[in-house]
């Protein structure tokens, strides 16, 4: 549905985008993951239209950006990071002003609207100003407006910056719901991990270039294998798992050793009982896979 | 893109301070009409026409007139404050992923702009007739009327594209703030309201001849002041010549003295070279 072709975007001398290409499937839950800089934001931004790329190309659907814009923007619906809509007037009033930009007939527009308050359960604030409204419902009104023209492709871009974790997990049940309702593409872009582990499509993205890609599943199994964490007697561990060139990192004054099932953290233990007070498994997690790939981590 | 237009009106409308700093430089200029500008038009009439209904009607129509003419350069700016604040806050991208042309949803805050100026002055304008027919008892001609609306639309137009022009410079909301404390300040000077023309120097007054907010004032003196010139001074005179050129009713640069259909081409002129350097301007808001 998406395809980019070794895009770059320079800011000057600056290098924001430098030569990435993958093309996203429709209907794919597809996210841009990586930390701030990363190139994301200009990405999205190339991708909506709202800027041109240095070099390189996408096409939507076969439409290409620069010679299409029209035809594509007709295609897309944006949440942006920061809020867009105007404070003083009501959710219904935003939502028809820029239906009306769609070219949206009256008729049309109004029922769009209903099927809008439907679906995000805006009932009891649609005729309230925006500017009364809290956060998280503020974003569901972002999300409204994204999705007035009926868009195939729906860019979230970075869509619970600023809220509190009940808000996130809220705002995250409801673009499930939306994805189980509709067959849209959706393009993510966030510097939270946790946020993509339902995706199953993820570009990771670091300093302008693709670092790596796969599913979220695949990724953590690939990347963010668990961990046997032994508490040591003494630092004869450690002379010991030298000797027997076991790969391990001191944390704390624990001993870190990776392994990719729980099960491979048998042997060792029985093998170093003696010298343990105590050890544990924890699971890997998807702020490790980051880690694991760059040697630094997502948020720091 | 009406109904862009119908939003930015909106936005602004319901913006109670954004409305009210508009007028502020008006509300400043009434403010010094009663305490002190009425006074000092009044001590420089001939000491038998002082106090005189006729007089009333001068007074008040030369300080109504200026009224009209400072809103339409204020409003505009102050509307524009939207223009800046969507680019500013990048809330004119969501206009932007829209299928709607980006000169057109660029220029639609300059139709905006050219609208709601229009209106409200045409609002200032009855408020200002019915003031004057309270104040003074005079109604002004239906041929002046029509000769001033004329003015505010043209007054109106020349402004809007001058401020539209400038502010596609601004890149923050506070470079906007001080534009319009600046032009708000040196309005009631530059439109001869709060120091008659007559009373700066030649160089001064040269300089702000050639500036637009004199121009327009001069000119709407000149239609709107018509008839109440004609009542006090009864067919010319050296009081009337005195009076018309002190209080800049008629202008001069370089010591010549500008005709009103001359200093409405010159006005006319600014307008019209605003106007394509804003269309040009837009050049500077395609996708980079």
């Amino acid at each position: 549905m998406i395809n980019v072709d070794n895009l770059c975007k320079d800011y000057g001398s600056v290098q924001a985008v430098k030569g990435i290409s993958f093309d996203v499937r429709k209907g794919a839950f597809f996210a841009l993951l990586g930390p701030n800089g990363a190139g994301k934001s200009t990405t999205v931004e190339i991708l909506s239209t709202l800027k041109r790329p240095t070099s390189g190309s996408i096409t939507v659907d076969g439409l290409a950006i620069g010679k299409d814009d029209a035809a594509i923007r007709e295609k897309i619906g944006i949440v942006f990071q920061y809020s867009v809509l105007d404070g003083l007037l009501s959710v219904r009033e935003n939502l028809e002003l820029r239906g009306a930009l769609y070219g949206m007939q009256k008729a049309a527009l109004k029922q769009r609207i209903d099927e809008l308050i439907t679906l995000l359960d805006l009932t009891d604030i649609i005729d309230r100003r925006l500017e009364k409204l809290s956060g998280g419902q503020r974003r569901k009104v972002d999300i409204a407006r994204a999705l007035i023209n009926e868009p195939e492709i729906l860019i979230l871009d970075e869509p619970t910056t600023g809220l509190d974790p009940s808000m996130r997990e809220r705002i995250w049940s409801l673009i499930d719901t939306l994805r189980q309702k509709n067959a849209m593409t959706i393009i993510l872009t966030t510097h939270y991990m946790e946020e993509v582990a339902a995706c199953d499509d993820v570009v990771i993205i670091d300093k302008g270039t693709i670092i790596a890609r796969d599913s979220a599943t695949n990724l953590r199994r690939a990347h963010a294998g668990d961990t046997l964490i032994l508490s040591p007697k003494d630092d004869s561990l450690k002379t010991a798992l030298e000797n027997d060139k076991v790969d391990f990192i001191i944390h704390d004054k624990t001993v870190r050793i990776p392994i990719k099932t729980p099960f491979e953290g048998i042997p060792i233990v029985e093998a170093y009982r003696d010298k343990l007070d105590n050890f544990e498994i924890v699971k890997g997690n998807m702020d490790d896979v980051f880690l694991n790939i760059t040697g630094r981590r997502l948020n720091p | 893109m009406n109904a862009l237009i119908k939003r930015h009106l909106l936005t602004y409308l319901r913006d109670r301070w954004a409305v009210f700093f508009s007028f502020l430089s008006v509300l400043i200029i009434l403010g010094l009409f009663v305490l002190f500008l009425r006074t000092m038009q009044v001590d420089s009439l001939p000491s038998h026409l002082r106090g005189s209904d006729e007089a009333n009607y001068l007074v008040y129509s030369f300080i109504l007139s200026g009224i009209l003419v400072v809103s339409t350069v204020t409003i505009p700016l102050g509307f524009l404050h939207v223009f800046t604040k969507d680019t500013a806050r990048q809330q004119i991208n969501d206009f932007y992923v829209t299928p709607l042309e980006r000169r057109r949803i660029v220029i639609s805050y300059m139709f905006a702009g050219g609208t709601i100026t229009f209106v409200l002055a045409m609002i200032s304008f009855a408020i200002s007739l019915a003031i004057l027919v309270f104040a003074t008892g005079y109604v002004l001609p239906l041929v002046n009327i029509v000769f001033v609306i004329l003015l505010v639309m043209l007054s109106t137009l020349t402004f809007t594209a001058i401020f539209f022009y400038v502010t596609t410079y601004l890149k923050t909301l506070s470079a906007h703030g001080n534009l319009s404390t600046l032009v708000g300040t040196l309005i009631g000077f530059l439109a001869g309201l709060y120091v008659p023309i007559g009373a700066f120097s030649q160089t001064i007054r040269t300089i702000l001849g050639l500036l637009p907010p004199m121009q327009i004032a001069s000119l709407m003196r000149t239609v709107y002041m018509d008839d109440a010139i004609e009542t006090v001074f009864a067919g010319g005179s050296e009081a009337m010549q005195n009076y018309v050129s002190y209080f800049g009713v008629d202008i001069a640069v370089f010591d010549q003295s500008l005709s009103p259909l001359l200093t409405l081409l010159i006005f006319v002129g600014y307008g019209v070279v605003f106007t394509v350097l804003s269309i040009i301007r837009l050049n500077h808001f395609k996708v980079e």
